[in-house]
């Protein structure tokens, strides 16, 4: 018997609670239950037998822990804990059919962002596990809340065994898991990845579990699996409330809705499994194929490809001197930056692409992917020209993005749709082969012809080809213009494709672009564009869609586009102070908290003043003042970083003007500034940075949790002579005074300040840190004093 | 478990009070601010908790909780459940998603980010003075202590990870702790109560009771919750 044959068969049966089981044989709350695969042998045996009696064709091991994390103070290691969990299991299936699962819960630390474990270091502890667990039939991944986390392990099975893959996840009644992934985009994810069948386990009941299940059945062909608690525990006895009779009832429900694999979890027993078995004898599984809605995914967000949906141009490079800086200095926020405002702007997905010959490219992608992922919903579009960097945003995107882009050539195909396959994403292909973009429309569909066969021999699904026609300047080539329209016609037509197109294109080299833009684009979504790539920050462009979709009767009652439309405009924090004010100066808008007016001043004054002057005689000097009102307690924190915001916005202005001039850029000097290892508290960093950068100092922010040799590597790339480190807890401050030590070590000619609220200047000092810090507007009067 | 927590508001004065204003209050365009966030921040968060009650005995090497591997170590929890026979622990979170919504504003709104750490401390703790509310009706007869932290005093922040494995707490509500024992997702809060069916002396927490009475930045009044 293999797991593929067992499929074959009506219904599939596991077991029940092994938790619980364990529990009720004296296992102590908190307890390892994996030591008892050494200790008590017998005992797991007896546990599988009564479950394979009660009627399981697959029993899961009791490793559900067994990883290097979660057993670290075991003295066991993780192989000799799971080979003996196999070796017991197989003694309890011996002399029948039963199949062995390889059982793996959570490691039991979360993942970054909200965690710190990194996404790789995931994928060496399930390794490990999948390796020990060769032996087993199949693995199944159960009770993850993390999509992250999951995929890490399906990578991690897929890519060191030939083990069909289980995959469970444990969602709440808001019909998501306690990280906000919903069903669909566990659904689109892992059916991607290539796991053998999904469903979910733990947390609720069956009656609950229903309309999660249901839509897990909309979402997907594979088998789908359950193993629901048996109901809810009472707080106090901890007793379920649903019993064996009860429980197969909801299951018979399930098994009508299209349900194929059955077991339970917490607070079940082998009475409910054979209850399950019992109540499902006569029925027949009966196999419904559904169409599968095409869309992509973030954890939390699925967009549906069923209307035109704005794809976010912004992240590039290309033709952008700041964004080139940006990445340069490996400024992850600016590109942050940008991915919120294009999602405030409308943007629904974010093309990503980080491509400079300066910079490695890969190691950029991988930190864009991750950190976006960390604030936006939005799924996003990797776009680079080199495979390696494409199958390393792939393996660290969470949810299923689209890939951007493969072309007609056989190089192209050979290289990327491998790549798709394997990691279950949609494509962009390009109409475009080693004799360019052809003329003629009938020639590009023949391309997008040719990309589409040599997905499905990869065996990628028709729904994930989407086929860019290519925009053709107008100017150039001004009977381009229709052939492209018509080629989108034709492949979205005649192919069943959905569409991409880059728009702005269109108007290089004419004037008002802006009006060539958007009718252009009215013309291609009437043409049967989907996804149209456009700058969504231009209002213009936005608009034409969101207009499109309230003509063509798909925003009903036009829902969407009033409510685009009526928002009101701005936060308190962004006001201005209107127009009958106009001869405030830049001191007032700072002292005010004015956003709006701190920049608009900044660029009048920027036309009759020297920028250094604005900077010393206006800028700082405001600074300066509003710190001083903190320090002697008339304004509070708030007020002092809206004040420093508005400096900053003035700030930015200064850059921008100095940078179009192409004069020296205001720089006092480097500061490099860290959240030491282990800690998560950014803040209070954050705001130190704020501060800092009004004051004209290059701050190099390298985040939270940082490595002690990752200071030292900064403060010698930028020359730093000041470093700020700041910790929150009493377990971090060992860091604190490790990275310190390590720039000692490294003789650094810089000083050290450092902060945080357990930190005091004696604790300080001892750990040989230059300056103690108490708050943000300290670290400024440090920074005076350190680089002037 | 039994009863489903949601907030309707977050408190402004606790808020304020986090923000660092000691008896002044907020000014208008600062408390427009902080009810607009206010609002931000309710959409996001998705209060969860966790809580078992346990029968605890003094031993030699600290405070045993009856049924599991756990040990309290230390004097302060001595001293905090003094008199108690039992002690109710619990853990509760405002989700991930209230991690999310900071890093996003800590990028491009530090003000409201500011705000919004702020108006999620005061939330976390209206959460467990809702916990405890429930904890109380399951356990009529007894008298409460004041909540005491996990790391609080000399009771070890290193207890954490052994404390959420009793509570099964990140299968229950998806709260782990990071290697340095923080708690994650961030908002989160864990604590013991001690449950006595005598008087006790200690039921409300106050400043003469803390080790951070000297350098309190919160104006010390009493009630800062951490």
């Amino acid at each position: 018997m293999n797991f593929n044959k067992l499929l074959e068969n009506n219904f599939v049966f596991l077991d029940g609670g092994m938790g619980t089981m364990l529990q009720k044989s004296g296992l102590q709350i908190g307890g390892v239950p994996e030591l008892l695969n050494l200790e008590n042998p017998e005992l797991l045996i007896s546990i599988h037998r009564q479950y394979i009696e009660a009627g399981a064709d697959i029993i899961y091991t009791n490793t559900f822990g067994a990883n290097s994390y979660k057993m670290a103070d075991t003295g066991h290691s993780v192989k000799e804990l799971i080979e003996a969990a196999i070796k017991n299991a197989k003694k309890a299936v011996e002399g029948t059919d039963t199949l062995i699962a390889l059982d793996v819960g959570p490691i039991g630390q979360l993942l970054e962002p909200t965690g710190l474990l990194p996404f790789e270091k995931a994928y060496d502890i399930f390794k490990e596990i999948v390796l020990a667990g060769s032996e087993a039939d199949l693995v199944v991944f159960e009770t993850m809340t993390d999509l992250l986390e999951i995929k890490a392990a399906v990578l991690a099975a897929k890519e060191n065994s030939n083990l069909p893959i289980m995959c469970t996840m444990t969602f709440e009644k808001n019909m998501r898991t306690f990280t906000g992934c919903g069903v669909s985009n566990m659904a689109l994810t892992l059916e991607g990845l290539g796991a053998d069948a999904i469903g979910v386990n733990c947390s609720l009941g069956p009656d609950e579990l229903m309309p999660v299940v249901e839509e897990m059945l909309n979402w997907t062909n594979l088998p789908v699996i359950v193993k629901p608690n048996a109901g809810l525990p009472d707080p106090v006895t901890n007793e379920y409330n649903i019993l064996p009779d009860e429980f197969a009832g909801y299951m018979v429900q399930m098994a009508d809705k299209g349900v194929k694999i059955f077991g339970g979890c917490c607070g079940t027993t082998p009475e409910y499994i054979s209850a399950v078995k019992n109540i499902l004898k006569d029925k027949k599984y009966v196999k419904e194929l559904k169409e599968i809605l095409v869309a992509v995914c973030s954890s939390s967000e699925t967009v549906i490809i069923n209307q035109p949906r704005i794809i976010g141009e912004r992240i590039n490079p290309t033709g952008k001197k700041k964004f080139k800086e940006a990445l340069i200095r490996h400024d992850i926020d600016y590109i942050l930056n940008q991915a919120i405002e294009q999602t405030h702007g409308g943007a629904e997905i974010l093309d990503v692409n980080v491509g400079l010959p300066e910079i490695d490219e890969k190691a950029m992608m991988i930190d864009a992917v991750k950190s976006i992922q960390g604030i936006t919903d939005a799924p996003l579009q990797l776009d680079s020209t080199i495979p390696e960097v494409l199958e390393a945003a792939l393996r660290v995107y969470c949810g299923k993005p689209i890939i951007n882009s493969v072309n007609g050539e056989d190089e192209s195909l050979n290289n990327i749709l491998p790549l798709v396959k394997k990691y279950g994403s949609s494509v962009v292909g390009l109409t475009l082969d080693k004799d360019g973009i052809p003329k003629k429309a009938e020639d590009r569909f023949k391309i997008a012809q040719k990309i589409l066969n040599k997905a499905l021999e990869y065996g990628i699904k028709k729904e994930n080809v989407f086929i860019d026609c290519l925009t053709l300047t107008a100017s150039a080539e001004q009977d381009g213009v229709v052939e492209t329209l018509q080629a989108v016609n034709m492949v979205k037509t005649k192919l069943g494709l959905k569409t991409v197109l880059g728009v702005s294109n269109i108007s290089f080299g004419l004037p008002n672009r802006e009006r060539i833009n958007h009718t252009f684009l009215a013309l291609a979504l009437e043409n049967g564009l989907d996804l149209p790539i456009i700058n969504p920050n231009n209002q213009s462009m936005s608009g034409t869609v969101r207009a499109f979709r309230l003509l063509k009767g798909i925003d009903k009652n036009s829902k969407e586009y009033i409510e685009a439309y009526n928002k009101e405009q701005g936060n308190a924090a962004a006001k201005s102070a209107g127009e009958e004010n106009n001869n405030i100066t830049l001191e007032y808008a700072i002292e005010n908290g004015l956003k709006n007016d701190g920049a608009r001043i900044t660029k009048e004054m920027l036309e009759t003043t020297d920028a250094m002057i604005i900077v010393n005689e206006h800028l700082i000097p405001a600074l300066d003042k509003a710190g001083d009102l903190f320090e002697k307690g008339k304004i509070f924190l708030p007020q002092l970083i809206l004040s420093a915001e508005v400096a900053q916005a003035a700030f930015a202005a200064i850059k921008e003007y100095m940078s179009s001039k192409s004069t020296e850029t205001v720089n006092k000097g480097e500061i490099v500034i860290a959240t030491v290892k282990g800690d998560v508290h950014d803040i209070g960093k954050n705001i130190v940075k704020v501060l800092l950068e009004n004051y004209g100092y290059n701050v190099i922010d390298l985040g939270k949790d940082v490595e002690y040799q990752a200071v030292v590597d900064a403060v010698k790339k930028y020359n730093a002579k000041l470093v700020g480190l700041s910790a929150l807890m009493t377990t971090t401050l060992v860091s604190m005074e490790n990275t310190i030590k390590l720039l000692r070590e490294n003789n650094l000619d810089c000083q050290v300040m450092v902060g945080g609220a357990v930190l005091t200047p004696d604790y300080a000092k001892q750990i040989g840190a230059d300056f103690y810090s108490k708050d943000a507007k300290e670290s400024v009067d440090i920074a005076k004093k350190v680089l002037g | 478990m039994d009863e489903i927590i949601e907030l309707k508001y977050i408190d402004k004065c606790e808020t304020a009070r986090y923000l660092g204003y000691k008896d002044t209050l907020p000014d208008v365009e600062m408390t427009k601010i902080i009810l607009e966030q206010e609002q931000e921040l309710l959409k996001v968060i998705r209060p969860q908790y966790v809580y078992k009650i346990f029968d605890i005995s003094f031993e030699e090497d600290g405070i045993h909780l009856k049924g599991t591997n756990l040990v309290l170590k230390g004097n302060s929890i001595k001293e905090h459940l003094s008199g108690c026979k039992k002690a109710a622990l619990m853990c509760v979170t405002l989700s991930s998603d209230t991690d999310r919504l900071l890093r996003t504003n800590e990028i491009n709104n530090m003000v409201n980010a500011l705000i919004l750490d702020a108006l999620a401390n005061a939330a976390v703790e209206q959460v467990c003075d809702k916990v405890e509310k429930i904890i109380e009706s399951h356990t009529k007869g007894y008298t409460h202590t004041w909540r005491f932290g996990v790391g609080y005093g000399d009771l070890p922040i290193t207890t954490q990870k052994s404390f959420l494995d009793t509570l099964s707490a990140q299968k229950q509500i998806g709260v782990c702790a990071t290697d340095s024992c923080i708690l994650t997702p961030r908002k989160s809060v864990t604590c013991i109560i001690g449950l006595s069916k005598e008087k006790i002396s200690n039921t409300s927490r106050s400043c003469d009771n803390c080790n951070l009475n000297a350098k309190c930045p919160y104006g010390r009044t009493g009630k800062c919750g951490i």
